[in-house]
């Protein structure tokens, strides 16, 4: 080796603390030394030009550099190095500045003895260090720039000047960033929009800016120059056919708070930033299924209906309500309501009452809305056998599909099981007749008192000309289980009891009634024999009894609670032993109790008997209730029809049953649906699947149920406020078991609206179609989905901006608790001409004009406490002095106090500003605030304390204005992650250097500019935005890049194909080849250069370049 | 504790808690993005530190092995302490929970041979912490200060082979 | 190759098909510590689980490690600080991979010589069995 020894005096930095004379006297007999010089500066001219004469005068290879931290000064000596050809790899540092002198100013005989030990170290060091290979990447005259605000904006302006194509990638809907959402700018109080809005058409226009707006960057990977970026479009559901019109956002039932606007105003589910936005489409913010739309077995939009219904728009409640289900008014009070289930707002308080709300559509629309027959489309005709909730849906969407459909039904009524099943008193009778009447409206044909199998088969059927038949029979027979004493008089089963009394009959029950089982049925006949009892005249006495426990019952919880209220007595964990008779009748009934076991395979924890317990219930009339089983007739005459466990066997996917061209569902079907809205979905699919099959299409599934489901977090769900839900009005549970009428009475509209208003709006969009029906040029698009895309850039920009610090985190200033206290930016909006109350100043809390008004500076800036930021956020003393004046001249006659920390106006004009606001009349006091305490009338008490004279005071303000400060925005936060960039305090993205690389990040081709850097303002976000152009522009024309030299390599001679390097490596950059002579390869467009892999190499194979074993253990042992 | 002999019957070192001697020597091996920067950072605010402590500037603490630990060791450092990027803000992603996992294999390993494992120690901090750095420099220098000097013999200790 | 009346016992318990080869199935393992790596290659290449990666260390691997080794050097600089012989096994945390102990439980092993061929340290040897008896393609019928 041949080295020089540089010695830095950094202008008394280092010479001020040690003798460098003798620190050149002790290194220069060292070995390997050839020269030791001395310079004032040697990072300056002359000291370059020293370094350059000794190399060529002395024949150095190496250079020991003895000065400041490398991490300051290393990449200048790096470069002369490279210049002087010796590569970079030919530097050793010794760092005396921060590394000593700094340190140990009072210690100059220990810092001397230690730089010595420095020295040794730096110069051991090179001893081991040797040129280090580096590969060519071409370049892609490309860019990506991340973030549309006006830093954005203007570099992607800047690159496209040059030739250079960009993707400008944006995750709002528009680009604009902050600066869209300021009223005025400092200090020339010129509009912000009226300089930017010119700016967002000229880069709309640029042919070389591709703008990605609702567009996340998810990954970039590869080398400087050859960046794969990968973008996440989000769907904006609605398409470029969009003409901006705004037909849509009135009839948008679904209002949230406008974040545009800081939450000062509501937008709708559908919405447009702005006026000027880019691009001017409108976007519709959803989130997936709502949590009730999703547990719908039809997928009803409820959130769409409800939605409807707090905007007082039944009718159009109503439309949503019926798309997919014809039996709103049925459903709407027997339906198993899963919706409710899922409700978000459950975990609040209670579930919205969503079955009650579709009750009072159904009911006040519904028998208003009139129905014309469907046209005839399609010549094929269908027959539906069963005119349950199952086969009127199929016939009324193969009606509305432009088919002739005629429907057989067994009964004199139809309705199906809704009709002879379920008591009038829940359901009543001519509300489901009405619903069916509606759909048979549509031109279906019904034929009535006719049986299949016995009045008619389904052979017949096809062969008088039906192409397809639809069996939809449920099962309309109690199913049996067995016991002694079952045969005797007075034991009955609860359908036949429930369908003689629904066809007008009117049972006999005895004076002591048990019923037996836990679902809806057995409960409908349990309450159905209280009235039968009262009507006979006689005290009611009824029983029910079921061997699990509440929990388990598959009946409605609240059918439980009204039967009690009736008088019903219910025995849980109780089963039956046997029927004890008197002659042949009843006499009484042997019972058992039971505990709960084990989850059997359907997961219902199982009774099992407790041993003694058995006990004798008198009772004349037995009722079974313990399920139902199919009536097969049909089975007659239906060539190739299979059953299976007493159900006919259908194909899951597309509900055909073994006989090409008959489909089956509902109960009938072994399909497991048991409840009437899955009676109705099994319609839907038997409809959609006829049709796939009558127009020679492929029998493919006919339901897609994968879809997202929307949720508030639990931080969203905690702020809202608990209420309850709207009571219902029910008639006297004594008085009502005495007749027939319906047990409760509906919403009123009020109640309704009132009800509705509780809705969370868990997915946004309520998907009611509303802004469908609205859009002039059809430009709603539902089938818009996410899609990733691959790009491959040169260079990266980003500019993802800043947020406003969350002034809820200063509790005492009482922001989000106060009405009268808002933000800068919440400020912003109001006095903006294009904001939400088109520049007039509002208080919140009674929407007059405020008289005296306190801003208040440094919230969350120049705080040192955990809930602030340490930094000065740069802008806010010139947005408060901003704001002031806009204030001061629209209403001359109200006193704005600012309360500042430090006034702070360095930039051009901007001490003149502050004069003049001044001169306006706006008073500044230095001072801070402990808190602020609302008075009544919604005033805020201040105590202030003057800290230049030192006078406190307590004031009266009407509005409070918080000068949050500035932090790195989400954006910014998700971006450093994704690129792997550093990040300095309150999140902002680390420059490279401070001073002389404050564009540019720690990895090659990424630049950063405007307020993700760091707080600043419009010119100086301007001024670096041009300035990382410059940067990116610069390094596209050079043509190529190289790879770092700190990479690691792998030597095959000594590597044993170990492969623990490709297992550690975090990077993914090394790989093992294969064969006889296997080792080790770095890819070094990948490789990072941490070294963990050098680490970890049992062998020292692998070693970092310019970090080797050698090296480091030479400087690490001196 | 003050008066603990420096290596115990047991041939195990102690004293933990003497006055601080000069003339030891710790090194640090430092990561480039944060221990080093903080380094830098509390240099520039010209924060007073003791001279035991050299840095041996690192790219990432993931770099840093056994053999660097134990060979500072064996050639002359009392005290070898690793600092790195605070846990999950590695620069390279997780170079840091190597180092702090090699470094708590070679705390055992010096204790398995009786010597005191606080001589190696790992600290983390992000680069905007430069207390953090002073405080561990600090504290190795209050730690090493009351350890003996470490001893060191020129013939190995144990045949090759023994056991 | 013949097989030892070991190699026979062990074929009998493998399920028919379950080998590529049965060359060297029955051949005595003798691991050379000293000159481990810990690469742990030997762990993934054993078909029966025999040789796996212990979750502690032997330090003696590293004082009885070749000089010039890496280990070696550890082992050098180790010894060099001690205050007495290791205490015995040590510990070792996740993110250590090479050093760690292999442990090698012989009554698992089919002695087919798999690690050996693969140990790229050549720290293992597969001892052939002794000519004592049939050749293995008549064990296998």
């Amino acid at each position: 080796m041949r080295a020089g020894v540089f010695l830095c005096q950094c202008g008394g930095n280092i010479s001020g603390v040690l003798d460098l004379d003798d620190l050149a006297a002790h290194v220069r007999p060292m070995d390997g030394v050839t020269t030791v010089a001395i310079n004032q500066f040697m990072c300056g001219t002359e000291g370059h030009q020293m370094i350059s004469e000794a190399v060529e005068d002395r024949g150095l290879d190496h250079l020991i550099v003895a000065s400041c931290s490398p991490r300051f000064q290393g990449p200048t000596f790096e470069r002369i190095a490279r210049e002087l050809r010796l590569g970079e790899n030919a530097v050793a540092f010794a760092n005396l500045r921060e590394g000593c002198s700094f340190i140990h100013k009072d210690q100059p005989e220990l810092a001397q003895e230690k730089a010595k030990k420095i020295l040794a170290g730096a110069i051991a060091r090179a001893q081991h260090q040797s040129d280090l290979p580096r590969q060519r990447t071409f370049l892609h005259r490309s860019a990506v720039v991340v973030g549309g605000g006006i830093a954005g904006m203007t570099a992607a302006e800047e690159l496209a000047a040059s030739g250079i194509e960009v993707h400008m990638v944006e995750r709002q809907p528009s680009i604009g960033g902050y600066m869209a959402r300021l009223s005025k700018t400092f200090p020339t109080e010129d509009c912000a929009m009226c300089s930017l809005a010119p700016r967002l058409t000229s880069t709309a226009l640029e042919g070389r800016v591709h703008v990605h707006t609702l567009t996340e960057v998810d990954e970039i990977s590869g080398p400087p120059g050859e960046f794969s970026v990968k973008l996440r479009h989000r769907p904006r559901y609605v398409s470029e056919a969009c003409v901006g019109c705004g037909e849509c956002v009135p009839v948008c039932p679904v209002k949230l708070p406008n974040d545009f606007d800081f939450g000062v105003s509501e937008r709708k589910a559908i919405d447009r930033q702005f006026a000027n936005a880019v691009p001017s489409t409108f976007a519709i913010e959803k989130k997936g299924w709502s949590p009730c739309k999703s547990a719908c077995a039809v997928h009803t939009s409820a959130q769409g209906y409800v939605a409807l219904v707090a905007a007082g728009r039944f009718e159009e409640a109503y439309r949503v309500a019926s798309e997919p289900n014809p039996f709103g008014s049925v459903c709407g009070r027997i339906c198993t309501h899963l919706c409710e289930t899922a409700c978000a707002r459950g975990k609040v308080d209670d579930p919205i009452a969503i079955a009650s709300l579709k009750r009072f559509v159904a009911d006040t629309v519904g028998p208003t809305v009139p129905v014309q027959p469907a046209p005839i489309v399609h010549e094929e005709r269908v027959a539906i056998v069963g005119a349950g909730p199952a086969g009127i849906t199929c016939a009324r969407d193969l009606a509305d599909l432009g088919y002739r459909v005629t429907v057989f039904e067994a009964q004199q009524v139809a309705g199906g099981m809704l009709r002879t099943g379920i008591p009038d008193y829940r359901l009543p009778h001519d509300v489901i007749q009405r619903e069916v009447d509606q759909v048979l409206a549509k031109g279906i044909e019904l034929k009535l008192g006719r049986r299949a199998g016995t009045d008619f088969t389904v052979d017949g059927l096809l062969e008088d000309g039906y192409q397809a038949v639809y069996l939809a029979t449920g099962l309309q027979k109690s199913a049996e289980a067995p016991l002694p004493g079952d045969d005797l008089g007075g034991v009955t089963r609860a359908v036949e009891l429930l369908r003689e009394l629904n066809l007008g009959g009117t049972p006999i029950v005895g004076s002591k009634v048990v019923v037996i089982g836990g679902g809806d049925v057995a409960l409908d006949a349990a309450r159905s024999a209280i009235r039968l009892q009262k009507q006979a005249g006689k005290e009611p006495d009824v029983t029910l009894v079921y061997r699990r426990s509440k929990v388990e019952m598959p009946a409605n919880v609240t059918e439980v609670e009204e039967g009690r209220e009736e008088g019903l007595t219910v025995e849980f964990l109780v089963q039956p032993l046997a029927i004890e008779g008197k002659g042949s009748k009843v006499a009484s009934i042997k019972l058992q109790r039971c505990a709960l076991g084990e989850p059997d395979e359907s997961g219902r924890r199982q009774p099992v008997a407790v041993a003694g317990s058995e006990f004798e219930l008198v009772a004349d009339t037995i009722v079974f209730a313990v399920g139902q089983a199919l009536v097969d007739d049909f089975a007659q005459g239906c060539d190739g029809l299979e059953l299976e466990a007493g159900q006919i066997c259908v194909d899951r996917d597309t509900m055909m049953t073994t006989r090409e061209g008959v489909f089956a569902g509902g109960d009938a079907a072994a399909m497991g649906f048991y409840t009437a809205i899955e009676a109705v979905a099994a319609g839907r699919r038997g409809a959609a699947s006829i049709h796939n099959f009558l127009r020679g299409q492929r029998l493919l599934p006919v339901w897609d149920d994968e879809r997202e489901v929307a949720r508030p977090t639990e931080e969203e769900l905690a702020a809202i406020a608990i209420g309850q839900r709207v009571p219902m009005q029910m008639v006297d549970g004594l008085q009502r078991r005495g007749d027939w009428r319906e047990v409760s009475d509906g919403y009123t509209a009020e109640q309704a609206v009132a009800e509705a208003e509780r809705c969370l709006n868990c997915a946004v969009c309520s998907e009611c179609d509303s802004c469908v029906r609205a859009c002039p040029s059809g430009a709603i698009d539902w089938d818009q989905a996410e899609t990733i895309e691959g790009i491959t850039v040169g260079a990266v920009i980003i500019a993802t901006g800043h947020q406003e610090f969350d002034a809820r985190r200063k509790r005492s200033l009482g922001y989000g608790r106060y009405d009268n206290v808002m933000t800068q930016s919440q400020l912003a909006r109001l006095l903006a001409a294009a904001g939400p109350t088109a520049g007039e100043l509002e208080r919140p809390s009674d929407k007059g004009v405020p008289k005296n008004v306190l801003m208040l500076q440094c919230v969350g800036s120049r705080d040192c406490q955990s809930s602030g930021n340490e930094h000065c956020s740069a802008v806010c003393c010139l947005f408060a002095t901003l704001h002031s004046s806009l204030i001061k001249q629209h209403y001359p006659d109200t006193e704005v106090t600012i309360g500042y920390t430090d006034l702070r106006a360095p930039g051009k004009a901007h001490e003149e500003y502050y004069k003049l606001v001044q001169s306006r009349g706006v008073r500044y006091v230095r001072g801070r605030v402990s808190e602020i305490i609302e008075e009544p009338d919604k005033s805020l008490r201040v105590r202030l304390e003057d800290t230049l004279t030192g006078r406190k005071s307590e004031e009266l303000f009407d509005l409070v204005v918080l000068s949050a400060g500035l932090e790195a925005s989400e954006g910014t936060k998700d971006i450093a992650h994704v690129a792997g960039l550093q990040t300095a305090s309150a999140g902002f993205i680390k420059e490279y250097h401070p001073k002389l690389a404050p564009v540019d990040t720690q990895r090659t081709g990424m630049f950063v500019a405007g307020t993700a850097q760091g707080p600043k303002n419009i010119p100086d976000s301007i001024a670096q935005a041009k300035a990382a152009a410059a940067r990116a522009i610069g390094m596209l024309s050079t043509g190529f890049v190289l790879t770092p030299a700190q990479v690691a390599a792998s030597d095959p001679d000594v590597c044993i194909a170990c492969g623990v390097c490709e297992t550690v490596c975090p990077q993914g950059a090394v790989a093992v080849t294969t064969g006889a002579d296997a080792h080790s390869v770095v890819d070094p467009n990948i490789c990072r250069g941490c070294g963990i892999c050098n680490a970890e190499c049992p062998t020292g194979a692998i070693q970092l370049g310019g970090f080797s074993d050698e090296e480091v253990l030479a400087e690490a042992t001196v | 504790m003050a008066a603990a002999p420096a290596a115990s019957a047991a041939g195990r070192e102690t004293g933990v808690g003497q006055p601080a001697v000069a003339g030891r020597s710790v090194v640090a091996f430092c990561c480039r993005e944060c221990a080093y920067a903080a380094a830098d950072a509390s240099a520039n605010a010209r924060t007073s530190l003791p001279p035991t402590v050299r840095l041996v500037l690192m790219p990432c603490t993931g770099r840093v092995s056994p053999l660097h630990l134990l060979s500072a060791l064996a050639e002359g450092a009392d005290g070898v302490m690793v600092a790195g990027c605070l846990e999950g803000q590695c620069h390279y992603r997780e170079g840091n929970f190597n180092a702090i996992d090699r470094v708590a294999f070679v705390q055992r390993l010096l204790k398995s041979v009786g010597v005191a494992p606080e001589r190696c120690r790992m600290f983390t901090m992000s680069a905007g912490e430069p207390p953090k750095f002073v405080a561990a420099v600090k504290e190795m220098d209050r730690v090493i200060g009351g350890l003996p000097p470490l001893e060191r013999s020129a013939v190995p200790a144990v045949a090759r082979g023994a056991a | 190759m013949p097989l030892t009346n070991r190699g026979r016992a062990i074929l009998s318990r493998v399920p028919g098909g379950t080998l590529q080869s049965t060359v060297g199935v029955g051949c005595e393992i003798v691991r050379h510590e000293e000159l481990c790596v810990g690469c742990g290659k030997c762990a993934t290449n054993c078909p029966s689980g025999a040789s796996e990666r212990s979750e502690t260390f032997d330090v003696y691997q590293l004082l009885d490690a070749p000089a010039g080794s890496r280990r070696g050097a550890l082992g050098d600089a180790l010894r060099r600080i001690m205050k007495h012989a290791p205490d015995g096994l040590v510990e070792v945390p996740a993110r250590v991979t090479v050093l760690r102990t292999i442990a090698y439980d012989g009554e698992k092993c089919l002695g087919c010589g798999t690690c050996a061929r693969g140990c790229p340290a050549d720290a293992i040897e597969a001892r052939p069995p002794k000519a004592d008896a049939a050749p293995a393609a008549e064990m296998r019928a």
